[in-house]
């Protein structure tokens, strides 16, 4: 691998690791998918230090270019990470919901309690 | 039995008040509730004013999730039977009681039917095709008839109302939940009854939407079917 590339590579994956730790120091981001960014960082970090992995990986993989088996891997944790996404997501919308419905069924009740109070306290008077 | 009637309703102030009052005079033994699905019209404003009992969502989360507001509703204040019925004046009033003495005879799940004594509005053919494949699947996977697969008339005993508060499909539930309903052993139970076509409001679907309905629908049908569900108690 060029030593240029190899430079540009680790400089920009620190960076990116950095604004990770930064966003979720400032809590714009939860632990759990700090965990997820990060360890797409370190792996990076790791392919950009030592090459010799990935061109390990592309004879194993039997994939001609070092460069398509690098493409071929992170595709493949992309697709990884964005149904992680479509898995959160999903139990987010469940939970939403349920608290939608909870929250409609409790206006209801209050505003017939209100009701009842108000009659009450009507014919008190 | 203590008996809920769950009326789902989005955009229907042209029907609500009658709907209503149909089921008044037809079953006074008989609770109801309306959901008001974030209509963008005056529904909610019609049913405050009548003094109706409503649960309105503040935001709109479609036919499941106001269905389940029901079954939820139905749950936590210990109903023994919940009905739904259509807003639009589709469904007769006249077969509640039907519908209750299903349930009370030992039944689960109690659907309303077109297609046994096929008689009144009977859908388009699209449709019919739907619901026969979802009839057919059922079937197949199962060994239990259900003939008006996709009927929004339906009753439910109170096991299925703790299920259903607990977990329910978001669009076309119907199918759905009869698979499951039948693949995990309940009575499931058609009574024969006489639907009328829409009085106001117009059903929202595309063509193409209909088709991702469909598969969407067909594949949750046939999961539903193949896998016995461990939520089930």
């Amino acid at each position: 691998m060029n030593k240029i590339l190899q430079i540009i590579l680790i400089g920009v994956t620190l960076l990116f690791c950095i604004f990770i730790l930064v966003v979720t120091q400032k809590k714009k981001l939860s632990y759990k998918y700090t965990l997820v960014w990060l360890f797409f960082g370190v792996v990076t970090l790791l392919c950009a230090i030592f090459p010799n992995i990935v061109i390990g990986i592309s004879k194993l993989i039997h994939v001609a270019e070092p460069t398509n088996a690098l493409f071929l891997i992170y595709i493949f944790l992309i697709i990884v990470i964005i149904f992680y996404i479509s898995l959160a997501f999903s139990k987010l919308f469940e939970k939403v919901t349920t608290l939608i419905q909870e929250n409609a069924i409790l206006a209801a009740k209050v505003e017939k309690l209100e009701k009842k109070k108000e009659k009450e306290e009507n014919e008190n008077n | 039995m203590k008996t809920l009637i769950i009326i789902p309703a989005y955009n229907e102030e042209g029907a609500i008040v009658e709907t209503i009052h149909n089921l008044e005079k037809n079953g006074k033994e008989v609770d109801y509730v309306i959901i008001n699905d974030c209509s963008k019209d005056k529904t909610l404003e019609i049913c405050r004013k009548n003094n109706f009992n409503v649960i309105n969502l503040p935001v709109n989360l479609g036919i499941g999730g106001a269905v389940q507001t029901g079954y939820r509703y139905a749950y936590e204040n210990d109903y023994d039977v919940a009905i739904q019925m259509d807003a639009d004046g589709q469904h007769d009033p006249k077969y509640i009681p039907e519908l209750v003495a299903k349930i009370e005879e030992g039944n689960d799940l109690v659907i309303g039917s077109r297609f046994l004594e096929k008689e009144g509005f009977q859908s388009t053919f699209i449709r019919r095709m739907g619901i026969n494949l979802y009839s057919w699947i059922i079937k197949v996977f199962t060994g239990k008839q259900v003939k008006d697969t996709t009927s929004g008339y339906r009753a439910a005993g109170k096991k299925i109302i703790k299920i259903f508060a607990r977990s329910y499909p978001v669009d076309y539930p119907e199918p759905e939940t009869n698979a499951l309903i039948a693949k995990n052993n309940f009575k499931i139970v058609e009574v024969p009854m006489k639907m009328k076509e829409r009085d106001s409001g117009a059903s929202s679907i595309t063509p193409i939407k209909s088709i991702y309905y469909a598969v969407k629908v067909g594949l949750a049908v046939m999961l539903a079917c193949v896998f016995k569900n461990r939520e089930m108690n």
